[in-house]
């Protein structure tokens, strides 16, 4: 009897590492995922870029990379519900353009420094990898990016600088927008594309 | 004390020993060249590890943003910063704001760009930095609870002494005001 409990012992190791390998090779592939990305966002939005070139290569990141409906939904919070079909779809719209064009012109004084990807961890269904980026001055910022695996591809939900939720800083925007315009998803839309209209 | 972190209490004394009595009550920052780390902590972080929640936020023209929890902090540490009292002959409201931000959202010098750049591109700037504060001070009380560094202590981030905050809340001032 007693010499089955190796034989079940190894069974058991063997299980652990047939579960646990995927996983990390899941973590593996989204840490590569946001090198990756670092390393695009290096040669298409640095500094010798023109502003309308940076405009309309990160509205293409955007899209690609990030999970756009998703977190168009998260922003707009409670309203989501409160909203048409209609302005959800254009709000959507509009959302994205108005994310290309803010991020675009903060990310011009981006200037190519260094980006390290130091490690990743598991959070509910989603992949967290935090990543640094070395300031010429000596200054760090730590960037936590959650991912998403849809259909094999990865999709950024999130991104954290310094701490704070990119996501969460504009669904407090938006809502504040909405609520000073007594709770009208409208009046926010009605703002953006006026903000829009402006920036072309 | 009050947060039972007792390394880190004793550190704080053996700061506030050494600079009020080689640092004119604490107007220059001599512990730090005795090599005792500053730790950027106040009463709003002993309060929330208390378990008080952070209550609705205020925007108070002289004491910037805050909430109550915060507010009671900062009237506790009263003399603990001198930065304080030299910011309060200026603009208050951009100097916490600056300060809050600058210690950590960008890190160093970039942050009063950063704060031209969103004020320009967002909707509701006021909402923006509100959201911002408020992340920025849960980080940093989420932190303190682990016993982790803060995300970016001010101390390390900004020169040791609140004079040097100070000079960076006046250069955003300048900033300001040159924008416009």
């Amino acid at each position: 009897m007693r010499r089955f409990f190796p034989a079940i012992g190894a069974l058991l190791l063997l299980t652990g590492l047939l579960t646990a390998a995927p996983k990390e090779a899941a973590a593996q592939d989204a840490r590569a995922f946001v090198a990756n990305l670092g390393t695009q966002a290096i040669q298409v939005l640095g500094p010798s870029v023109s502003p309308a070139q940076r405009v309309a290569r990160f509205r293409q990141l955007f899209q690609d990379d990030f999970d756009v409906p998703g977190i168009g939904q998260f922003v707009l919070g409670r309203y989501w519900r409160t909203a048409s079909p209609e302005e959800q779809q254009e709000f959507l719209r509009l959302f994205q353009e108005y994310i290309v064009q803010a991020y675009a012109a903060r990310l011009g004084e981006y200037g190519g420094e260094p980006f390290r990807v130091l490690g990743s961890r598991a959070a509910g269904d989603e992949t967290v990898v935090t990543s640094q980026i070395d300031r010429p001055n000596g200054g760090r910022v730590v960037v936590d990016w959650y991912l998403i695996n849809r259909g094999g591809a990865f999709k950024i939900t999130d991104v954290y600088v310094g701490g704070v939720s990119m996501k969460v800083t504009q669904r407090d925007e938006f809502a504040s927008v909405i609520q000073r315009n007594g709770g009208r998803v409208d009046a926010l839309l009605a703002q953006l594309r006026q903000r829009l209209a402006a920036a072309r | 004390v009050l947060q039972g972190q007792f390394g880190l209490a004793a550190n704080t004394l053996g700061r506030v020993l050494i600079n009020t009595s080689m640092g004119m009550g604490g107007m220059f920052d001599f512990a730090t060249q005795f090599g005792i780390p500053y730790h950027s902590n106040d009463l709003g972080i002993t309060l929330a590890t208390w378990g008080f929640d952070e209550g609705p936020y205020l925007v108070l023209p002289v004491l910037g943003p805050s909430n109550p929890r915060d507010l009671i902090g900062q009237v506790g540490d009263g003399f603990a910063d001198p930065g304080d009292y030299v910011a309060a002959a200026h603009h208050r409201l951009w100097a916490s704001m600056a300060r809050a931000l600058a210690s950590g959202l960008d890190e160093r010098s970039r942050n009063i760009e950063s704060l031209e750049d969103i004020e320009r591109t967002s909707l509701d700037f006021y909402a923006t930095i509100r959201s911002l504060y408020r992340q920025r001070r849960a980080a940093q009380i989420r932190h303190e609870e682990q016993n982790l560094p803060n995300p970016a202590p001010i101390g390390a981030s900004l020169g040791p002494s609140p004079a040097m905050s100070y000079s960076v809340a006046t250069g955003a001032q300048q900033h300001q005001v040159s924008a416009k």
